[in-house]
């Protein structure tokens, strides 16, 4: 089988996360060609361009797509690839770095005053470093994408499940490698009557290592996000932020959360005496864009994001 | 006028180019590593829970994310004026000593390693898959030891690439006995694969002649000051300790606190690359060059080796003065001793894993220490590949209101450049180069083990900008800052 | 130029809004045309998501009617709405959209003319904010 694995807007983290497959790395690794995976190989962009097209046979894309050079190579390899897929929460969501896109007038700031990229100086205009496209944007974005393997990195057993069905040739389109049910059903934290009274910041207590970290009022987007992880995080003492994606039926998982945590406050029974005590609570969710979408930004975040912006160049 | 373009390059953490430019006699004209890759996290981490921000700054980097993460954790211990208790620092520390190892070993047997291991292969075996064929004994034992030191990573941080754990004050909880037997036994297997790498270096790689040219060659020699994290016995100390600067003839420039040391350093930004270029205000820019009067140091597993006086653990000791044996002066300036000093921090990080895993207070109960109102702090530790400062404010809301980060690579953009030039100008002087002597041009900034996704977080605002005006011999005319 | 005339998606609950909207109109009251009613069985089946869909397809504004506080139908369906929409409303603030573009009333059966001043009134509201997509005049 011959496999790509490319990076664009990334940290690296899915690159490595193969090798969390330990032994089972070895195994995929003696089955696999690789053409093209700057992190590992020593192929070049010629030799990628050089490939006829449709030649590889599954190619994993992971990054944000930040760049002009980004937004290129992942057309060539769309063009080189029978199956190409979003790798990673970055290609599938846009990431922890698509939150670049709340910061007003990304592009101004980059090209303000004080820098401009530019060739080294007497060299030629394309010595320059790429220019930065105006939003960070999730692969679908750019390019058509066959299936996901989600995740900040993608944990190993969904690696493992991935490869599996890529050797036996059984990528059905528009897949994506994680459970269909929300992480709750993996979670070993027991759930009991879910009732939100308070809202606290993970600093802020020691929470029950037994119960659900939800009914402890830490905010656990498990509810909205994809099993496959084996909760780790919540079995690590800290909440889930959501890197898994959605559930299929969640849709904007933001909007999704904010919608579950509002049912659930309570300050007392419910009633108009209760309405003050209630915004109390719900005023101590700060930071609801980078608490909602941490890592959904660019998928879901970006288009009323850009609603806002049209107003605005409008207005002026 | 020719150009060879080297695109991308490969086998390290990041984008980069190489562009080297020939005169008409096919001599070097200029050569640069530039980075094309920017993200911006100083800039989206403002408005940020404070809390979150280990989470969210450790995705600048996937391969050193625990450096980020425990940087992170100790500028918010200074922001929130918070004392770590010593179960938390215990698993804190325990925690960083295993990602030293597996980062180290990460970089020598799957990125820079392929060239030391098989100096004389092809492009299409020079890989991790090239090792494992030539040496599959030794591939097996690193990808089951490897396994071994994530799985103490997970069990500590919640994961291992991107742990969750650190928390302003201490960690999320208390470590388990059944955990800490898990860890004590994997550290052991630690220390055992340090010892063969080891015998794998004295025996296969060392005695290449090819290498010992690399090694003592003036073409990879680069007088510069080092950085590093020193304790109380100027030994090397990953997680913790003052910031000590030695200078390239090997006098103490300074030993400061990280604040404190924050303010020696400033940055310098060129239109060609997304990556800055830091210097020492003790000395001020004086140019792209090396040498005592330059402000341009390097930081690392060679610098931390120039700035310490032992190592801080019994094994790492002996291969430490075995090193200095060879090189027979300090500061080691040879840059691609680089390897061979990142293998003896592997031995010292696993030496000192086994021996925190042994210590009682590490399942101790008490993992959070008492937050104040939050405020400002720096946060400095010694990532795999050199020092990284972490500096936020935070407003009463204890939301992030300005982030400051110096990375690892960020310090060595300079050194990377010039070695890049330094081998290129050796390259091209035997004519027209190959595939092969392409790669040695690569080989030179892989002696660093960069992490470009680190060197380039930033997005550059109102930097301050000087404009340099030529002449057409290249003579400087004109300087006008910005 | 036309003047701008907003858009209004309105969701209305069928017990206590939408019923309080019928009586508006067999009552002939005058009142601007410009709300589009989605009648829903309680405004706790509003999801924020519906709301946010409606900005990004067209709406200048979003109305949701519910039953006065203890009325509901299904007893506290309406006091989720309240919560829902307060987090909402900060979202779209976050985001750089006026919060006031989300208007959350409570509008019993009966008051037929309550509907149409709170309809006139969101119509001068939006006005006053302009169209949420910039290309103004639309009818």
């Amino acid at each position: 089988m011959k496999l790509a694995v490319y990076w664009t807007g990334s940290c690296g983290g899915c690159d490595v996360s193969f090798l969390e497959l330990g032994m089972g790395l070895l195994e995929v690794l003696s089955r696999v060609e690789i053409v093209f995976w700057p992190a590992l190989v020593d192929a070049k962009r010629r030799d990628l361009e050089r490939l006829p097209a449709r030649s590889v046979d599954v190619t994993l894309v992971n990054g944000v797509i930040r760049t002009a050079e980004n937004k290129e190579m992942v057309e060539i390899l769309r063009e080189k690839s029978k199956f190409l897929g979003a790798y990673g929460a970055c290609a599938h969501l846009g990431g922890i770095p698509a939150l670049a896109n709340q910061v007003n007038g990304v592009t101004e700031i980059v090209f303000g005053p004080g820098f401009r990229p530019g060739a080294p100086l007497g060299e030629a205009a394309e010595d320059a470093p790429p220019e930065l496209l105006p939003e960070a944007l999730s692969l679908d974005e750019v390019v058509p994408v066959d299936f996901v393997v989600p995740g900040c990195p993608p944990p190993a057993g969904l690696i493992a499940r991935f490869f599996e069905a890529a050797f036996a040739e059984a990528i059905s389109p528009g897949r994506i490698f994680a459970g269909e049910k929300a992480l709750c059903e993996e979670c070993p934290r027991t759930r009991e009557d879910r009732r939100l009274t308070r809202i606290v910041r993970p600093h802020e207590v020691q929470p029950d290592p037994e119960k659900c970290l939800l009914d402890q009022g830490i905010i656990c987007l498990g509810p909205v996000t994809r099993a496959g992880c084996g909760a780790a995080c919540p079995k690590g003492g800290m909440p889930c932020t959501g890197c898994l994606g959605p559930t299929p039926k969640a849709g904007d998982p933001a909007l999704a959360m904010l919608s579950a945590l509002a049912s659930l406050v309570r300050a007392g029974e419910e009633g108009e005496s209760a309405f003050p005590e209630e915004n109390k609570i719900l005023d101590s969710l700060v930071d609801p864009i980078g608490t909602l979408y941490k890592y959904s930004f660019a998928k879901y975040g970006r288009p009323l994001l850009k609603l806002a912006r049209k107003r605005q160049e409008v207005r002026a | 006028m020719k150009k060879i373009v080297i695109d991308p390059i490969t086998r390290l953490e990041g984008h980069g180019k190489i562009l080297i430019y020939l005169d008409e006699e096919g001599k070097l004209r200029d050569a640069i590593l530039q980075v094309p890759e920017l993200r911006g996290f100083e800039a989206f981490c403002r408005g940020r829970r404070a809390e979150e921000m280990p989470q969210i700054t450790e995705r600048i980097c996937g391969v050193c994310p625990e450096a980020h993460h425990l940087a992170s954790a100790k500028a918010l211990d200074a922001a929130f004026q918070a004392e770590v208790p010593k179960p938390a620092r215990l698993q804190r520390e325990l925690f960083y000593n295993t990602y030293i190892f597996s980062d180290h070993l990460l970089h020598l047997v799957f990125l820079g390693g392929p060239d030391l291991l098989l100096p004389d292969a092809e492009k299409a075996e020079r890989n991790i898959l090239g090792v494992i064929k030539r040496f599959p004994d030794l591939g097996r034992k690193v990808v089951e030891v490897r396994a071994q030191a994530q799985k103490i990573l997970e069990l500590i941080g919640g994961k291992a690439i991107h742990p969750v754990f650190a928390l302003p004050g201490g960690v999320a909880k208390p470590l388990s006995a059944e955990d800490r037997g898990i860890i004590l036994a994997a550290s052991e297997r630690m220390v055992e694969l340090g010892k063969t790498m080891i015998a794998v270096f004295h025996e296969e790689i060392l005695p290449q002649p090819e290498f010992q040219s690399l090694l003592l060659s003036e073409e990879t020699w680069l007088p510069t000051h080092y950085m590093g994290l020193v304790d109380e016995n100027l030994a090397p100390n990953f997680y913790d300790g003052l910031v000590r600067v030695v200078t390239a003839e090997g006098a103490e420039l300074f030993r400061l606190s990280g604040p404190e040391a924050l303010g020696k350093i400033a940055e310098r930004s060129e239109p060609w690359t997304y990556v800055k270029f830091p210097y020492l205000t003790d000395f001020g820019w004086q140019g792209l060059r090396a040498g005592p009067d330059s402000g341009i140091y390097r930081v690392g597993p060679l610098a931390r080796l120039n700035v310490a006086e032992r190592m801080a653990t019994p094994l790492a000791q002996e291969e430490y003065e075995r090193f200095l044996d060879f090189f027979g002066e300090k500061p080691v300036h040879a840059t691609f001793a680089y390897h061979w000093a990142r293998l003896i921090e592997m031995v010292q990080a696993a030496e000192t894993a086994a021996k925190l895993a042994k210590e009682p207070e590490l399942t101790g109960s008490t993992v959070r220490g008492k937050l104040g109102a939050p405020g400002e702090g720096v946060g400095v530790i010694e990532a795999a590949r050199g020092t990284l400062f972490h500096h936020y404010k935070l407003d009463p809301q204890g939301l992030v209101e300005y982030a400051n980060l110096i990375v690892a690579t960020t310090h060595n953009a300079p050194g990377i450049g010039l070695s890049v030039k330094q081998m290129a100008a050796a390259v091209v002087e035997r004519g027209m180069p190959d595939e092969h002597l392409l790669n040695r041009v690569e080989m030179a900034f892989r002696a660093y083990d960069p992490c470009l996704a680190c060197a380039t977080h930033f997005l550059p605002g109102r930097l301050p900008v000087a404009v340099e005006i030529y002449d057409a011999e290249g003579k400087l005319l004109r300087r006008v800052e910005g | 130029m036309p003047e701008f005339e907003p858009r209004i998606v309105a969701f209305l609950c069928r017990w206590c809004a939408a019923a309080g909207a019928d009586l508006a109109g067999t009552s002939r009251l005058q009142y601007p045309p410009n709300a589009i009613p989605i009648r829903v069985n309680c405004s706790g089946r509003v999801e924020p998501q519906w709301v946010v869909e409606a900005l990004k397809a067209g709406a200048d504004g979003v109305l949701i009617g519910g039953c006065h506080p203890g009325d509901c139908h299904y007893v506290v369906g309406n006091y989720k709405t309240r919560r829902r929409i307060y987090l909402l409303r900060r979202m779209l603030a976050e985001m750089g959209i006026e919060p006031e573009r989300v208007r959350l009333e409570w509008i019993s059966a009966t008051e037929g003319a309550r509907f149409a001043q709170v309809v006139s009134d969101f119509v001068a509201e939006l006005k006053r904010l302009g169209p949420l997509h910039g290309n103004g005049g639309r009818g």
